[in-house]
């Protein structure tokens, strides 16, 4: 899942080469859906959250640091971008379509993403970074800017509505 | 072994603990999905491509080159002294000038990147 590009790759898709952008895209492009698709749950919103991030990515590449590993940058970008995209779409799109039509979804796969799609956004954060690539506090609150402190809080803020919204379904869950 | 079935035993009897731990579970399960097939070629599709700078540079010198001559052209003839020869070069000069406006339209900074 965590991709490994090689540095005169990257230095060649910062100067806009657009052969090595593609090498980028390939390598990062499973990680950034995983990512769009936990934020939007919606394969098609997902994938316009996608080409918002790489179109950012383009402009803003040559602002990388050569010196700083690639994937921290990257996903902190992809994250910023798809946060943004979402309130976009929401100030624009009346009612919030989520993929998720059922009020009470039998599956209890799909009554987990309701539950996480129902939570404030920088807890959907914390948890879909924490639980997609096993992040760790430290690397969570590096991409999302904030405090160490403020992301366990988030994490268990999370974890406690989760629960919450869960239980009365706990049969189903296990 | 004895921990383990200890754990076992207050599971069996504890819906909350119950409940953190598979919710936990459900977290940490949840698919990777792959990506739909042509996601790359839609991107980059999508993706503004810039003017070649070559192509760019040469249209700057063809511009740049055209407006030398014509300043030239205006010290060196004078018109100003000779009406008849303004009479004969001045159509010649519009449609130089008319060349020089196209041409730096082409270079409006606006159109270098295409969608």
């Amino acid at each position: 899942m965590t991709p490994e590009i090689h540095r005169d790759i990257l230095s060649r898709a910062r100067s806009g080469d657009r052969d090595a952008f593609r090498s980028v895209l390939e390598s990062t492009q499973k990680l950034a859906y995983n990512l769009a698709y936990r934020l939007t749950w919606n394969p098609s919103d997902a994938e316009d959250a996608l080409q918002e991030v790489y179109l950012r990515l383009f402009r803003n590449f040559p602002r990388y640091d050569l010196e700083q590993p690639f994937l921290p940058w990257f996903r902190r970008l992809a994250t910023n971008c798809i946060l943004n995209w979402r309130e976009k779409r929401r100030s624009t799109v009346p009612l919030p379509d989520l993929g998720i039509q059922d009020p009470a979804p039998s599956d209890p796969s799909q009554r987990l993403r309701q539950a996480i799609a129902e939570l404030p956004p920088e807890y959907q954060s914390c948890v879909t970074l924490k639980y997609l690539e096993d992040l760790g506090i430290q690397e969570i609150a590096q991409t999302l800017q904030v405090p160490s402190g403020t992301v366990k809080t988030w994490l268990f803020r999370a974890r406690e509505l989760l629960i919450q919204k869960l239980k009365p379904h706990v049969e189903t869950l296990l | 072994m004895i921990q383990c079935d200890d754990l076992r035993e207050h599971l069996e009897g504890c819906e909350d603990c119950r409940l953190h731990i598979t919710v936990e579970a459900r977290l940490r399960t949840q698919p990777i999905l792959e990506p739909p097939k042509g996601l790359v070629a839609r991107v980059l599709r999508g993706l503004p491509r810039a003017v070649p700078l070559r192509r760019e540079i040469l249209r700057l010198a063809v511009a740049a080159s055209i407006l030398v001559a014509l300043a030239a052209g205006g010290i060196f003839l004078r018109p100003d002294q000779n009406p008849d020869y303004v009479a004969e070069v001045k159509p010649h000069l519009t449609e130089a000038w008319q060349a020089v406006a196209s041409l730096v339209t082409t270079l409006n900074p606006l159109e270098r990147t295409e969608p």
